[in-house]
């Protein structure tokens, strides 16, 4: 192959990986979820580190804006995995409210923490049709890191439903925890040692 | 890594290759892996689960074993290295911390840059070259001027653990190491390329009195030991059961290394 047929080649390359790539990215002017998905992640950083100059939030505050986009069934559904089928309504409601109780004192009381972060937005990326991805960078204290939140539309909203820090995805290793446990202990024992946890955890966020 | 992971890394090296391909078969080793990425993009019904998300990230074999040396590391890591690295924290300004850091990682070069190579990263290699050069000559390897140039920012760093995995090997059975922690079959024998790269480990003129070479990599260990805190306790924060919190969370920042 000659040179010039070399950078023709290259170049034809770049254009099928860059149209592939927009495909793929739902950052564009025509996806109305990438608006609805940064302005999300804005207003639960917005709660977590106020601007310069006023009050800081509450950790009710904080609460009810990560409760606004959180969405905390989903979240314990997802962590939970196929058990949940398996569930009656009420043990489903018990669970959503020990996992999302547990989840907010453990990384709540972190949220907020240290100095303010530096965001970068990446473009949103599509995971399935109803389920997007927003990648973040955040630098904090000189200290790169990367995040995503995971969004999934529910009602023909998008809501909250996962958060990957440096690869380890929270719904992602509580179920490989909660598979474990239901196996060996079934849902009583998942239960149990949810209520454990909490005890233990008491008042860290409160 | 540590110089007591990179001592024993050595001696294991040669039982863990023939235990390698002894306990599975190069095909298996990446099924996993393969089947994560490939479903990835699957479709599932509202709050249904893909495949992929169902799918172990990693064998364990032998969790026995290893969730008695995980009870274990947890004492020697109260014990010792955590009140290391509360010293440490207290005792040194965090300009000398990040300076230190700044020179270990400088230093550290040949790994990354070998790492790239062998995954065919031309680019990132010749990055990690001229960060190389312009941290070298520009900051002594205390300080990082790279950052300043735009084409030079930081990117994730690479190993030999990654080209295996590249190359199509997959991550085999998890283990967890007494006192080194988390680890795969892959990422153990990778570990062994890894300290062969590290120049800390190398014997060359005026670097090869034991006293120097110790206090080099002892200074090393120490000033990593917040970090090290920092991130097995993150893995272990509200989780009902740490050993597998631990290991999923090892397993999937694994995953992502591979793919960056």
């Amino acid at each position: 192959m000659t040179p010039a047929a070399s950078w023709r080649m290259l170049g034809l390359v770049c254009l099928v990986t860059a149209t592939t790539l927009r495909l793929f990215a739902a950052d564009s002017p025509g996806d109305p979820a990438a608006a609805r998905l940064r302005t999300a992640v804005e207003e639960v950083l917005a709660a977590a580190y106020p601007p310069t100059g006023t009050e800081p939030s509450s950790r009710t505050d904080l609460r009810r804006v990560l409760e606004k986009h959180v969405d905390a069934e989903l979240l314990t559904k997802r962590a939970i995995g196929p058990s949940w089928r398996t569930f009656t309504p009420t043990q489903q409601q018990r669970a959503v409210a020990l996992f999302s109780e547990l989840v907010f004192r453990t990384y709540g009381a972190k949220i907020g923490s240290g100095s303010r972060p530096i965001i970068e937005y990446h473009p949103a990326v599509v995971l399935a049709t109803n389920r997007r991805e927003l990648p973040i960078a955040v630098t904090q204290d000189g200290k790169p890191a990367s995040a995503a939140f995971r969004f999934e539309r529910i009602g023909g909203d998008w809501r909250i439903y996962d958060i990957v820090v440096e690869g380890v995805s929270l719904v992602a290793n509580y179920r490989a925890q909660f598979n474990d446990l239901v196996q060996r202990k079934g849902s009583d024992g998942l239960f149990r040692a949810l209520e454990q946890k909490l005890a233990e955890t008491k008042g860290s966020a409160q | 890594m540590n110089p007591f992971r990179k001592a024993m890394l050595c001696r294991l090296t040669v039982a863990a290759l023939a235990t390698a391909f002894a306990i599975t078969g190069a095909s298996d080793l990446c099924a996993s892996e393969n089947a994560a990425t490939a479903a990835m993009k699957a479709p599932a019904a509202p709050g249904e689960w893909t495949d992929s998300e169902l799918t172990p990230r990693v064998s364990d074999p032998f969790q026995g074993v290893n969730r008695a040396m995980f009870g274990m590391n947890h004492q020697l890591y109260r014990f010792t290295l955590r009140p290391v690295a509360k010293g440490y924290k207290r005792a040194v300004p965090q300009p000398l911390q990040r300076g230190l850091a700044n020179f270990f990682n400088n230093i550290r070069f040949p790994l990354r840059f070998t790492g790239a190579l062998l995954q065919g990263k031309g680019g990132r290699a010749t990055r990690e070259a001229g960060r190389f050069v312009v941290n070298t000559i520009g900051g002594g390897g205390f300080f990082k001027p790279s950052d300043r140039i735009p084409e030079l920012a930081t990117e994730p760093t690479e190993d030999v653990g990654q080209a295996l995995a590249q190359w199509g090997f997959g991550a085999g059975p998890y283990l967890v190491l007494p006192l080194l922690g988390p680890t795969t079959l892959r990422d153990l024998i990778g570990s062994a390329g890894d300290t062969a790269l590290t120049p800390t480990s190398w014997t060359f003129r005026g670097y090869d009195e034991w006293e120097t070479r110790f206090a080099f990599q002892a200074s090393d260990l120490i000033r990593q030991t917040p970090v090290l805190v920092d991130g097995y306790d993150a893995a272990r924060a509200g989780a009902l059961d740490p050993y597998i919190a631990v290991r999923e969370a090892y397993a999937a920042r694994r995953a992502t290394e591979i793919q960056r």
